[in-house]
């Protein structure tokens, strides 16, 4: 193959090659001939002019002689010459006198023009001989005659065809040649060329066995061995790449099955969907679930293999954002499962949303334990608390009767009396004993619900300071009773805490009476102070101490100080395990430091968080102007108008609304006034005093969120019931007492209304510094008509750590000494500051 | 007329127990008592004789006192009909969904006789 193939740039060499000789070979021998034949016919024409003059200088005389045969025989002669066709001579009278023709000479040559003066050339046709140069030459001007000699044009033309045919054959014959040679050398330079072609092909085709023979030292030698070289790095770069491959192509099938195996055998269903919805992974749980089979799912819409519960969890993911959570999806079988919902996203090379992905578990075992815990709790509550309130309802009715009835009437009977009394006793510890066990109930109950998450727990922002104070209050019965003193040291300015009010007072109170029980006669002092962004509570009693073994174990269920086999416990063996519970669900710690015999220190502490969510500085700042001065008494109510009936302060912006809850509440026999913006309420609100507010949301200026809070600021308008009435459904959140939803209804409105006025009494019992009889604020019996009391200056902390509720007076002269801003920041408390003595308020 | 209160638990004790309680009432303020065994029987007299107060139990036999209290509410010929639930269940959300439905109270067991006799007090006006 390598000795026919030629590169075809030398046959394209070759060729033109060839071309151009042939052109040039053509050219030159073209030009060669055109040369000869110019030549031999100026030489033809020079030979015929010499033989005329030769015959014309000859004849002169013979010709006037008349001598025709001496003519014949001398023209004759020159017949012989090469190139000469015909001669003939005329006389003076255009006779011919002899001539060469045979067997007649053409009768048209006899016209021909002949010259006096010299010889003349001319070109005719003569027969036979074709192509004639007729030469004349006039003898003796043409006095003796004329010659003329016909020389063949023919000749010259066989001459020069010859010539040309013969240069034409050697110029061929060197073309053979020298296309044989380059044929020749080509060839021997093509072949190298040819096998490094082949041989590049070969590599280019991946075939590394391929080899060259390479023998020139040329540079297509170097050629060649730099190619093998390149081939065998080739070769070593393509088999370790081939190798490298190999195992990356195995370890990928090797994860692959790894990957697959492992969604196969999830206990979890999984489905897979492509962005547009179709499937494109079902694994066996998942075919499990719903009894799909074995049938190959892949392409299918999802909403043509799953229910729409499974379908639209998984197209929910179309858009590519976060996760959803499914409800309870029925299974096949009767099962439950619950799913949830995530994307795929892929971030690399470029953000792209490949699907979605569901997981689906059998939740019907869980379900069913979580519906037993339910049904646990809910009837250990049925059946435990219904025969409890049997046994202390008719345990304190016998003992009411007994005290009411059976008692008296057995006064006169010595030993009928001695067993009544006893039965009394015994009753009495039967009610102790039942409200224990109710206790331990409840507390059993309470843990168990906090365990299952089935508590509600409140979430708003929670003063200890409150919790503290309210936590005493409740257990004064248990420490008066016990001789105990409770000290409560509450830092001021406490940041809030968010959570759930009731449940931590439960915690302190737990502490508090744990505390007394506790106390070894010494004070229990309870402290409430803020550990950098915490509220730090310590509840410290001077009692025995617990012992380090219990230290640990204390806030665990059921553990309780001491051996249980010889001191009575006292108490469920719960509380601290529930405030544990409590504590721990508002991210705070318990812990407890004691030494034996010197007391216990119980701690807890609860992250404050920032309450400027709540009241914005921007709303304070716009309450200020409407808050009053602290010497302006508040004192303004005339005698009459206590008694007459509640105002309600209706706050609304649009005129009918106005009009008619105007309408509507003096029909109910209310009195009425009307604001129509946040401000107008609140200065409303601080003229009129009124019993309630009724409050629009939304209103121009200062909407209704806004003048509720600055209402709830103000220490004088802060007790005031207000009733939301908007159109918003989170009318509470506005930090009203009561919400309504427009539009209203009439019975309900009036209803609450009613409950609201009553409950309002109850914040206005009030509190007045100094001494009775030097109190002649007739006003104050207008605004407290039931409640009041009287106390010395240093006892005010005293009521309000007993949980006083209402307004404090303080008058003016009174004020020195006492932390009013304390006072004021209380819950549900209120303080006015009574004008001093010797100017009594105008209004009273 | 004399005041109407009526007392719908299944459990005979509760019953007694209540009625013990209100005797007091009955003696002092001439308020008359009723006593009804399930949801359904409370029903029916609450439509027929409407009392003013009634106390009534939320886990009972055929009607449980949730039903009754949403019919009762719903119904406005019987608006004046003050409910108060008793329950063993203590859960809030039990709490919730009973003051939801318009009870006036909500008491859970066991409760204090003198609780229910100042609470009635306080319903009935007296």
């Amino acid at each position: 193959m390598a000795q026919v193939r030629t590169i075809s740039i030398f046959k394209k060499t070759g060729l033109l090659a060839v071309a151009l000789f042939g052109v040039i070979s053509l050219l030159t021998s073209a030009l060669a001939a055109y040369m000869l034949y110019d030549r031999m016919v100026q030489e033809y024409i020079s030979k015929g002019s010499a033989i005329t003059q030769s015959i014309a200088g000859a004849s002169q005389e013979i010709l006037l002689n008349r001598d025709a045969a001496t003519v014949q025989a001398t023209i004759d002669q020159y017949l012989e010459i090469e190139g000469v066709s015909y001669v003939f001579v005329m006389d003076a009278d255009r006779v011919v006198v002899s001539h060469t023709f045979v067997p007649e000479m053409p009768p048209r040559l006899a016209t021909l023009f002949e010259p006096k003066d010299g010889p003349r050339v001319a070109e005719v046709v003569v027969e036979p001989f074709g192509h004639v140069i007729d030469i004349c030459q006039p003898i003796l001007a043409g006095v003796a005659g004329y010659v003329h000699v016909g020389m063949n044009k023919e000749l010259i033309r066989k001459y020069f065809w010859s010539a040309v045919m013969r240069m034409q054959g050697l110029l061929f014959v060197i073309l053979l040649a020298c296309v044989g040679v380059l044929f020749l050398v080509t060839r021997r330079i093509s072949q190298p060329l040819v096998q490094l072609t082949e041989y590049a092909d070969r590599l280019a085709s991946h075939d590394f066995s391929a080899d060259i023979e390479i023998t020139s030292r040329d540079e297509l030698g170097h050629l060649g061995r730099t190619m093998r070289s390149m081939a065998s790095e080739l070769a070593r770069l393509f088999s370790d790449m081939e190798s490298e491959v190999r195992k990356a192509t195995g370890d990928l099938q090797e994860h692959m099955v790894y990957l697959s195996a492992i969604i196969d055998n999830l206990a979890d269903g999984l489905l897979v969907v492509s962005p547009v919805g179709a499937v494109t992974v079902i694994n066996p749980s998942m075919r499990e679930f719903f009894d799909l089979g074995d049938k190959d799912y892949t392409g299918f819409a999802v909403t043509d293999v799953f229910p729409v519960e499974v379908s639209n969890l998984a197209l929910a993911m179309r858009s590519c954002q976060g996760t959803v959570q499914s409800a309870e999806i029925p299974l096949s079988n009767g099962r439950t499962g619950k799913g949830v919902a995530s994307s795929i996203m892929v971030v690399e090379p470029v953000n792209q949303c490949l699907g979605g992905v569901v997981l689906l578990r059998d939740i019907t075992h869980e379900k069913a334990l979580d519906q037993l815990k339910t049904d646990f709790i809910s009837t250990v509550s049925h059946e435990l608390r219904t025969p409890m309130t049997s046994v202390l309802g008719f345990a304190k009715i016998i003992r009411k009767k007994l005290e009411q009835s059976v008692l008296p009437s057995l006064a006169d009977r010595q030993d009928s009396m001695k067993v009544a009394t006893q039965v009394h006793e015994n009753i009495g510890i039967i009610v102790t004993e039942a409200e224990r066990l109710t206790e331990l109930i409840n507390d059993v109950l309470d843990i168990a619900k906090m365990e299952a998450g089935e508590l509600l727990w409140g979430d708003k922002p929670v003063f200890m300071g409150d919790v503290a104070r309210q936590a005493v209050d409740s257990t004064r019965g248990l420490w008066s009773a016990e001789n105990v003193e409770v000290r409560l040291d509450v830092e001021l300015n406490l940041p809030p805490v968010r959570g759930d009010h009731a449940r931590l007072v439960q915690v302190l109170v737990n502490l508090i009476s744990n505390g007394v029980k506790f106390s070894g006669g010494g004070p229990v002092v309870c402290r409430v102070h803020l550990d950098r962004d915490s509220v730090l509570v310590s509840v410290s009693d001077q009692g025995p101490g617990i012992p380090r073994r219990s230290i640990e174990d204390i806030f665990d269920k059921f553990k309780q100080v001491g051996d249980t086999l010889t001191e009575k416990p006292s108490g469920t063996g719960l509380g601290l395990a529930i405030c544990r519970q409590i504590v721990e669900h508002h991210g705070g710690r318990i812990w407890v430091e004691s030494e034996l015999g010197k007391g216990s220190v119980f701690y807890f502490n609860i992250p404050t968080f920032e309450a400027k969510a709540d009241v914005p500085p921007e709303t304070l700042a716009a309450c200020r102007e409407y808050q009053p001065e602290p010497d302006s008494a508040m004192l303004m109510r005339g005698p009459g108008e206590s008694h007459a009936s509640p105002l309600i302060l209706v706050v609304d912006d649009d005129a009918t609304i106005g009009r008619y809850f105007t309408e509507f509440f003096e029909a109910y026999g209310f009195r009425v006034k009307l604001a129509a913006t946040g401000e107008e309420a609140l200065i409303m609100a601080r003229e009129h005093m009124p019993n309630l507010i009724t409050m629009d949301l939304m209103m121009p200026d200062m909407d209704g969120r806004t003048a509720i809070r600055c209402l709830r600021h103000n220490p004088f308008t802060r007790h005031i019931p207000i009733l939301v009435l908007s159109a918003l459904s989170d009318g509470v959140s506005a930090g009203g007492d009561v919400a309504l939803t427009k539009p209203v209804d009439e019975e309900r409105l009036v209803e609450i209304v009613r409950a609201l006025l009553l409950n309002k009494d109850v914040r206005r019992s009030c509190l007045v510094l100094g001494d009775v009889d030097d109190m002649t604020f007739e006003g104050l019996t207008v605004f407290c008509p039931e409640d009041t009391t009287y106390c010395p200056p240093e006892e005010i902390w005293h009521h309000v750590e007993s949980g006083f509720k209402g307004t404090i007076f303080i008058p003016a002269e009174l004020t020195e000494g006492l932390d009013i801003d304390a006072l004021s920041r209380l819950p549900e408390v209120s303080v006015v500051i009574l004008p001093a003595r010797n100017h009594k308020p105008k209004t009273v | 007329m004399a005041k109407k209160i009526l007392i719908v638990d299944d459990e005979v004790h509760i019953k007694m127990l209540l009625e013990q309680t209100l005797e007091e009432l009955e003696d002092e303020y001439n308020v008359e008592l009723f006593t009804a065994s399930d949801g359904e029987e409370g029903l029916e007299f609450i439509r027929n004789e409407r009392p003013d107060l009634v106390f009534l139990d939320i886990m009972m036999p055929k009607m449980n006192g949730y039903e009754v209290c949403r019919i009762v509410m719903d119904d406005g010929n019987l608006g004046d009909v003050k409910i108060i639930l008793l329950t063993a269940k203590g859960q809030e959300v039990d709490r919730k969904q009973g003051l939801e439905l318009g009870a006036k109270m909500y008491m859970t067991k066991p409760f204090d006789p003198d609780e229910i006799l100042k609470v009635s007090k306080e319903l009935l006006g007296l």
